[in-house]
């Protein structure tokens, strides 16, 4: 009799499920969010998977708006026909006014529940929210893909950082460094979302100041966490005749002096040259030459880009953990941001050719 | 027996015992100067054998030889009623000497034996093509062949008041454990049932424990097998007319150990028995794992696999765990109906069912693809295991864990594998810890159940459950 | 009951005791208390659990308890099986069982240690086996985080002050908890192992190396503001890992922690049983039953956040209670008895 009832009670639990099944076929994958809006008045764009018939999947975009991000995906999840999941996102855009607000109270419940993923990138977009949920003809994928393509060749291409959720409320969290995130918009010339640079944050929030490509790169370089694959490009002047020369960084040591006021920077870099038309480059002297002729080149850009982090109050390069650690007279001076953007720093770039190619 | 009793109502009393037997033969021989009975089955012994085997007797008892009864195939004593009938059931020719009260029993019995073929179900690739026949004379003679030392010992008991079935335990003197062979030889002699006709019956007599899903005791069919096992220590147990033989103490990891392993190099040996401990773990977990996946955890699944587990599970009626019960199920019904199939149709249903049905169930939308995949996979590693009973134990294991991970996803497959895992420290094997080295807990020894050692010591089984109390010592295992 | 250990068996039920619950949880709170010197005042903690593992080898024999005290050590199991339960159970809610009905989660937790107690002694002292690979696995997917570390978070050095310190002291004893097994399975093992001098220093070189490593990963891991909104950072660390074959790597380690504290009951209910039976002989089967009867139902009063942290913070100054002044007096008792 025991047995029976035993059996009974295992069985019934069978038709009736459990209390914390939560079937997947009836969640609906979300791989791409957009935030737009300010603390209170939340506008959530989710780009969300439908499957259709047996196999074939089309990606939708629901609104939301409430007095916070889970507030509008809540809204969203009632215009759905299944509820939205959060554990899936690829990634998440924030407009500018979006990040002008403290990213960790902004993102709380992806760092509450358990649920959410932590590992999806994180990007600022240019303008409204809209029109970078849309697909267009030129992205060949589905938005989502596009976008966690795109991110991931620049952050291996060293002009953006590789920032996940987690860890930008890590930088946010860390007084001694400071966020700095992807920046897209919108080519002008073909109307797709592209990665323009970086947005720097200075202490929690968004500076306001955005560096371009070009600068992005630099700042990846100095921060030492670059990319697989790091290039610059400069215009070598030789006897009257302009030459291309591109280099790519193959191996760097950095040397940071941090004295009361003043901080400098020295990067030893090893070049390897990709390009390079002049040729000769098994003499020596025009070795010589072109190492001088880059270091000079680095250097100048090297600290035009120091010059507006300083401008911005933006430290992403992280010389305030350092100082921290193991300068607390400069530390304690105020707010390292603050202190940041007064310091005198000289950055000093010396470059070595290491390997030139096939071709001499 | 009274002396006046004629020969011819002796030999019809004889008759009677016997029921009348069609196959019985009993008749009249003379000898120099006196007249005896014969009595034998002719279905058991060939009859021509024995005339032979008489007329060498004769002989010998002409010629006045001293003790001219005793042979190598013949021998005499006292006369009882028992001992006749007992003589005449075993296939031997009793020959009874009424005036004396003697009787002397030649031994020439001669079955029809199967030759000693391969057995199907322990297929190696390298090593011997021997296996045990239907006939106990013949199995300890194949182990006698591998081993030519005194130090094997073969005893016998019968069992089953109306069977009467002889039942021999092998081991080596000088390497098994005593306590082993005692507790092999009081269980058997205490086995109290009238029939005994499988080998599966004394199996449950000899287990420490029935209510277990796992085999306590080894059954193989390979001489070899047998002879490596009882040159560690162990006992082996045969029935007359069963070609299994039961091996004892074991532990849970030689189930997963095969002749073949020593047949190969240490490494692809090594790589083998690893890889057959891996499918212990997908046999058993793996379609709990889909099922606490994608009824709890769907987290856990990347973007790119999640659109497709999605895609696959989107329209399926079911809730996980019917889904898998019905490919389960149907996995075990083609399995169970191949087996009783004749050798030609089988593979034919097998393809039927496996690849016609099985695309047919999930076109049909009962059952996703995945599914099918994965109950696949796991039927395939299940049938990894060189052991019958241990395939059998391993796929029966599963379902709880199916149900468990259906009520509490990956807590309740913890929690399962904890109480398996218990239940099998709890095991025993005559009175041996069935998880050793694990249970007594001996890093030392772990190497040998990973990895096929280059050495080939022969380990005793360890002794007790309490550590030390009954470790081997180095060099007694000679 | 007659039960005989090695000394690998030993040490992996005194690690698996100690670190059982509190490898998760210990290292936030300190953290906070403590600030980036933890792992300095750790060492110095570590040292003070040396001595008094020495201590308790010296003494060890003279360790005998009666009844009564016998009751006092079974009561303080039992609130420390309560305090693992509730906070396995609520740390099972929040990540993963918000609507399943406490009691049948605890139950089913339970169950474990009541089937493990039930069965032979030897089943309960090698269970800990399971845990081996688990927790090398374990070690090594923190590994994964290594290059995110930033290593100058324990920069500057000995800013802690001696209010910071001496809480650090006893906040480190959570480490400790379980070490009072010694004394009652010391006597257990087999005569010819040494235990003395270099394997008790090995012992706990591991005991402490394990912890410190726990310390400096979420020291490197995580900022000091960040540490403080974390309670088990560990775990945290481990959900924000990207692996290529799956999301989510703490679901895993949660369900081998849950496995690790379920463990750890077994083992304390075990001890506790066996105290138990050293005075009451009979009904062994019916006492192991109303243990975990009690065990399951206890916790239910204690699932709060709030109540789950007041546990944590009383268990400190219990355990103090049973691992310091109890044996303490013990032994000096009986030695003067023993004069």
């Amino acid at each position: 009799m025991k047995k029976i009832a035993l059996v009974c009670i295992v069985c019934s639990f069978l038709l009736a499920g459990c209390w914390d099944e939560r079937l997947y076929k009836e969640l609906t994958i979300v791989p791409l969010i957009g935030y737009d809006g300010k603390p209170g008045e939340w506008m959530g764009y989710f780009t969300h998977t439908s499957i259709d018939s047996e196999d074939t999947v089309s990606y939708t975009t629901v609104e939301g708006s409430g007095i916070s991000i889970e507030d509008a995906r809540l809204n969203a999840s009632r215009k759905t026909s299944e509820s939205l999941d959060p554990s899936q996102i690829l990634a998440v855009l924030l407009t500018e006014e979006a990040v002008r607000w403290d990213l960790v109270e902004t993102f709380d419940v992806a760092y509450r529940m358990p649920r959410s993923r932590l590992s999806s990138k994180l990007a600022v977009v240019e303008g409204e929210m809209a029109p970078y949920m849309e697909k267009t003809e030129k992205m060949g994928l589905e938005p989502p893909n596009y976008y966690d393509k795109i991110l991931a060749t620049a952050a291996y291409h060293s002009i953006i950082p590789d920032v996940d959720i987690q860890q930008a409320a890590r930088y946010i969290l860390d007084d001694g460094v400071d966020l700095d995130l992807p920046y897209l918009k919108i080519s002008e010339i073909t109307g797709t979302p592209e990665v323009a640079g970086v947005a720097l944050f200075s202490g929690k929030v968004f500076s306001g100041h955005v560096l371009d490509m070009r600068e992005s790169t630099i700042v990846q370089v100095l921060k030492k966490k670059p990319g697989k694959f790091t290039v610059f490009s400069y215009e070598w002047e030789n006897e009257g005749v302009k030459y291309p020369v591109t280099v790519e960084l193959d191996r760097y040591k950095k040397q940071w002096e941090i004295q009361k006021d003043k901080i400098d920077v020295t990067y030893d870099v090893k070049l390897d040259i990709t390009s390079f038309p002049a040729d000769h480059l098994d003499e020596k002297k025009r070795r010589r030459e072109l190492e001088q002729f880059l270091s000079k080149k680095l250097t100048q850009d090297f600290n035009k880009v120091m010059g507006k982090l300083q401008e911005a109050k933006s430290d992403p390069i992280g010389f305030g953990r350092v100082a921290r650690a193991f300068h607390p007279e400069l530390w304690n001076k105020g707010e390292w941001p603050e202190t940041f953007s007064q310091l005198d720093i000289q950055v000093k770039v010396k470059a070595v050719i290491t390997r030139t190619g096939i071709i001499d | 027996m009274e002396e006046v009793k004629s020969n011819d109502s002796l030999i019809l009393y004889i008759q009677n015992l016997f029921h009348d037997s069609a196959d019985l033969v009993v008749h009249e021989v003379s000898w120099k100067n006196e007249i005896s009975i014969v009595c034998f089955y002719n279905t058991m012994t060939d009859s021509a054998d024995v005339n032979r085997q008489i007329e060498i007797l004769r002989q010998r008892s002409i010629d006045d030889f001293p003790k001219w009864e005793g042979t190598a195939a013949s021998s005499v004593g006292a006369f009882s009623e028992s001992q006749l009938i007992e003589n005449v059931t075993h296939g031997f020719v009793a020959v009874f000497f009424p005036s004396t009260n003697l009787l002397m029993t030649i031994t020439i019995p001669t079955f029809e034996v199967r030759a000693t073929a391969e057995p199907d179900n322990e297929l190696v690739i390298r090593g011997s093509h021997e296996g045990f026949v239907e006939s106990i004379d013949k199995n300890i003679s194949l182990i006698r062949k591998h081993l030519s030392i005194p130090d094997l010992v073969v005893k016998d008991l019968r069992i089953g008041k109306e069977t009467n079935t002889k039942v021999t335990y092998v081991y080596i003197e000088s390497i098994a454990d005593k306590e082993v062979i005692d507790i092999v030889k009081t269980r058997l002699e205490n086995i109290d049932t009238p029939k005994v006709y499988s080998i599966g019956q004394i199996e449950d007599y000899l287990e420490d424990t029935v209510w277990s899903p796992f085999p306590q005791l080894l059954t193989t069919e390979r001489p070899d097998r047998v002879v490596a096992n009882i040159l560690e220590g162990k006992v082996a147990v045969f029935m007359d007319q069963s070609p299994s033989a039961l091996l004892g103490p074991v532990n849970f990891f030689s189930f997963y150990q095969t002749p073949d392993d020593f047949n190969g190099r240490v490494f692809v040996g090594s790589f083998f028995r690893i890889l057959r401990l891996f499918s212990f773990l997908i046999a058993i977990f793996l379609p709990s794992f889909y099922i606490a996946v994608v009824g709890f955890h769907s987290e856990i699944l990347p973007y790119e696999l999640g659109v497709k587990v999605k895609t696959a599970i989107q329209f399926i009626p079911y809730r996980p765990i019917i889904e898998a019960m019905i490919v389960e199920l149907f996995i075990e019904v083609i399995r169970e109906a191949t087996i009783r199939l004749p050798a030609p149709i089988g593979p034919t249903i097998g393809i039927v069912g496996g690849l016609v049905i099985g695309d047919a169930i999930v076109n049909a939308g009962l059952v996703s693809n995945l599914m099918v995949v994965i109950v696949a996979m796991t039927a395939i590693s299940s049938f990894v295991v060189p052991s019958v009973e241990m395939n059998t134990t391993i796929r029966l294991i599963r379902f709880p864990f199916m149900l468990a991970a259906t009520f509490f996803g990956f807590l309740g497959i913890a929690i399962g594998t904890l109480i398996l895992f218990i239940h099998m420290m709890n095991r025993s094997s005559l009175n041996q810890p069935y998880l050793s080295p694990i249970v007594p807990f001996d890093p030392s020894r772990f190497k040998e159940v990973f990895f096929r050692t280059p050495y080939y010591k022969n380990n005793q089984q360890q002794k007790t459950f309490t550590f030390r109390a009954g470790k081997r010592k180095d060099g007694e295992g000679t | 009951m007659k039960i005989s250990l090695s000394r690998v068996q030993f040490f992996l039920l005194l690690f698996i005791t100690q670190t059982g619950s509190s490898f998760f949880s210990f290292p936030s709170p300190f953290i906070a208390a403590t600030g980036r010197d933890a792992w300095l005042i750790f060492i110095v903690a570590g040292t003070i659990h040396y001595l008094l593992l020495l201590l308790y080898e010296k003494n060890y024999n003279y360790f005998s308890i009666g009844p009564y005290i016998g009751w006092l050590y079974k009561g303080y199991w039992l609130f420390i099986c309560v305090c693992y339960l509730a906070y396995v159970d609520y740390t099972l809610a929040v990540w993963g069982f918000p609507e399943t009905p406490p009691s049948i989660v605890i139950a089913v937790l339970v169950s474990v240690s009541l089937y493990a107690n039930l069965s032979r002694a030897e089943t309960v002292i090698n269970l800990s086996v399971i845990l081996i690979p688990l927790i090398l696995l374990f070690m090594i997917f923190l590994q994964f985080a290594w290059k995110e570390f930033v290593w100058t978070n324990i920069f500057p050095i000995g800013e802690a002050t001696g209010k910071q310190w001496g809480i650090g002291l006893l906040k480190a004893q959570i480490a400790f908890i379980g070490m009072e097994l010694y004394l009652f399975f010391r006597k257990y093992i087999d005569m010819t192992q040494k235990i003395k001098g270099f394997p008790l220093f090995v012992y706990q070189s591991v005991w402490l190396l394990f912890f410190l490593i726990s310390i400096f990963i979420s020291l490197f891991y995580y900022t000091l503001t960040g540490l403080k909104m974390i309670p088990e950072p560990l775990l945290y660390l481990l959900k924000s890992q990207e692996v290529t074959f799956v999301e989510r790597l703490d679901l895993f380690f949660l369900y081998i922690w849950t496995i690790w504290t379920i463990i750890t009951v077994t083992i304390i209910s075990f001890v506790a049983l066996y105290v138990h039976r050293l005075h009451a002989k009979e009904n062994r089967k019916r006492d192991t039953i109303i243990w975990h009867l009690l065990l399951i139902v206890i916790p239910l009063f204690f699932l709060t956040k709030g109540s789950v942290e007041k546990l944590n913070d009383v268990i400190i100054y219990v355990h103090l209670t049973f691992a310091f002044i109890i044996p303490i007096i013990v032994i000096t008792v009986n030695r003067r008895k023993v004069k």
